[in-house]
């Protein structure tokens, strides 16, 4: 479809309408971060902080428990991410290469268990985690990230396209399944782990729910959970909270903005969501 | 279907290389493989919602020991005012939800298929809000909801009195919605813009020839084509919807007056913040079965208007 340039030039200006009001909120955040309880409090608004107060981050970062939260999402997202991608492209490749009694029946039971809504299961579990004694520990957060039936379903749609006749060459050349594996299917699912590796690294990055549940002391508050915290606790500076969010904004923003297109295309492909 | 054929391929070799009878051969090593994945989905999905089976049927606070109560968290489901309440609440929130997001999306959708100058940028900002942590901006727009706030101060010029967003009944549960709108509106967009960008050219350049125009065209090339991707996004939407808990744990806690407490929010007021997990699993059954019916109710309902080429 052709375009004339007065179509253009309204399409562009409509289009950079909804970027400001999309983006309305970050600038918010930004600048209410760099500003002094008394600028913050101010009616009307200041938009702009007359001297940008960056010692409000050093403030959340060192007085407000962000540094250590900021360091707990670290871990958690860390291993958690790993270790998904680990379980699920094992489990993955034995859907999709190997030949087992029951194989599509405990298949279908991975695909039933993700109709049941998060909610059904998380009431369970947080009490299995209470009677195991594992509230306010690592493991408690980390362990529910460790596997993902959608991950395991994702992997093995692309596994599946991988040709066979790679398998067929690594066992005449005398490999076995670990091998073809390792240097036949990982290599080629970039695309696929990726997908699942910036899902999962969103999803545990940013999830306030389960955290909420199983951790009650600061040491081992996650960054969201930090945030939620702090809310309540330091009410009326609203600077310090900000600076806060805007550090727990970063992380997420760098990554996407390195995978951007790939991420893209994945919603595009799976429909997955946060 | 597809990936049933394809999985068919995909093994067919295998018994050929290997002479029949030796089909067991690979369960050890399936074993193995599998290993995490079951002690997972084990531990993860069957023993939870396992248990939460029990539960729903039980009375129990954690502390004392489980009862078995029978159907009665049920009736008292069904006579929970409170419950009927929190489904009215999820009522409105998922129907305004669905049409701003779904017009909006649509809108940003068709704005962003354009080759136009500073293209990428634009996308990337318009999928900005969708990837940050839900936390963080809560905080920042619950700020910017206060009387003396920004968007106060904003609308303040156009003529409109300072709104009392997050503080009154009437006026919570549309500032949750512009919320939540702003931040999932890009997902939508994703999934409409694959949706465009699927749709041949030459429909556009064959019904120009035939002299149709831009609104012609939209109606009845852009709208049908798009709806399975309209028809997926309003399903997965729904789901998603239904499941809400960051921005209104963050921006309302439930209130004021329980005007923002949805189900799902409900379901953790009860197990815990009342302590009361029997009657909160049993929630969560009925959250189950809403959901259910809410994707059959769709799926019947889309021979009407969702067109497959």
């Amino acid at each position: 479809m052709k375009l004339r340039r007065r179509e253009t030039v309204s399409l562009q200006l409509v289009t950079a309408l909804g970027a400001a009001a999309l983006l309305f909120p970050f600038l918010w955040m930004i600048s209410a971060s760099l500003q002094t309880l008394q600028e913050v409090e101010a009616f009307p608004p200041i938009w702009i902080p007359e001297v940008p107060q960056w010692t409000n981050y050093v403030e959340a970062v060192v007085n407000y428990n962000i540094g250590r939260a900021l360091l707990n999402s670290a871990i958690v997202t860390t291993v958690s991410v790993v270790g998904q991608l680990i379980v699920c492209s094992l489990g993955a490749y034995a859907f999709s290469r190997l030949r087992f009694p029951g194989r599509d029946a405990i298949f279908l039971l991975f695909l039933a268990t993700m109709m049941i809504p998060h909610y059904v299961t998380i009431i369970p579990l947080y009490t299995m985690v209470w009677s195991a004694g594992l509230i306010d520990t690592y493991t408690a957060l980390i362990f529910p990230g460790l596997f993902s039936p959608f991950g395991t379903f994702l992997l093995r749609q692309f596994f599946n396209q991988i040709p066979i006749s790679l398998d067929e060459a690594t066992l005449i050349d005398g490999g076995n399944h670990w091998h073809i594996y390792l240097y036949v299917i990982m290599p080629l699912s970039r695309a696929g782990l990726g997908a699942l590796g910036i899902f999962s690294f969103l999803g545990i990055w940013n999830t306030l729910f389960w955290p909420v549940l199983v951790i009650n002391s600061k040491e081992l508050f996650t960054l969201p959970l930090a945030l939620a915290m702090a809310q309540g606790q330091f009410i009326t500076l609203i600077h310090i909270q900000m600076a806060g969010s805007v550090i727990a904004c970063v992380p997420v923003i760098v990554v996407f903005l390195m995978l951007q297109k790939q991420f893209i295309s994945s919603i595009a492909l799976s429909g997955m969501k946060q | 279907m597809a990936t049933g054929q394809k999985a068919q391929t995909v093994s067919a070799p295998w018994s050929v290389l290997r002479p029949k009878g030796r089909r067991h051969k690979d369960l050890y090593v399936a074993l193995l493989f599998l290993a995490p994945s079951l002690l997972g989905l084990f531990l993860l999905q069957v023993l939870p919602i396992g248990t939460a089976l029990v539960l729903g049927v039980s009375e129990w606070n954690i502390i004392d020991p489980i009862k078995f109560v029978g159907l009665s968290n049920f009736v008292e489901v069904a006579t929970d005012a409170t419950f009927y309440h929190t489904l009215e609440n999820t009522l409105y929130l998922t129907v305004g939800l669905e049409v701003l997001n779904t017009l909006l999306g649509l809108c940003a959708a068709l704005l962003l298929k354009n080759a136009m100058r500073g293209i990428d940028l634009y996308r990337t900002i318009y999928f900005l809000p969708l990837i940050t942590t839900w936390a963080a901006v809560a905080i920042a727009w619950r700020y910017m909801y206060s009387l003396e706030g920004p968007i106060n101060a904003l609308l303040g010029p156009l003529g409109i009195d300072p709104i009392p967003w997050l503080s009154r009944p009437e006026w919570a549960m549309p500032a949750v919605i512009i919320t939540i709108t702003w931040k999932t509106l890009s997902w939508k967009t994703i999934i409409l813009l694959a949706g465009l960008q699927s749709i041949p050219n030459e429909f556009y350049e064959a019904s120009s020839i035939d002299g149709a125009s831009r609104w012609q065209q939209f109606w009845k090339i852009t709208l049908p084509l798009l709806s399975p991707a309209m028809f997926f996004a309003l399903i997965i939407g729904i789901i998603n919807t239904l499941q809400l808990f960051d921005p209104i744990f963050i921006m309302t806690d439930g209130g004021p007056a329980d005007s923002t407490r949805t189900l799902s929010y409900y379901i953790y007021t009860r197990g815990f913040q009342n302590l009361r997990m029997g009657y909160a699993a049993a929630l969560s059954w009925v959250l189950f079965a809403i959901i259910l019916l809410f994707t059959l109710i769709q799926w019947v309902l889309q021979k009407r208007w969702v067109f497959y080429q």
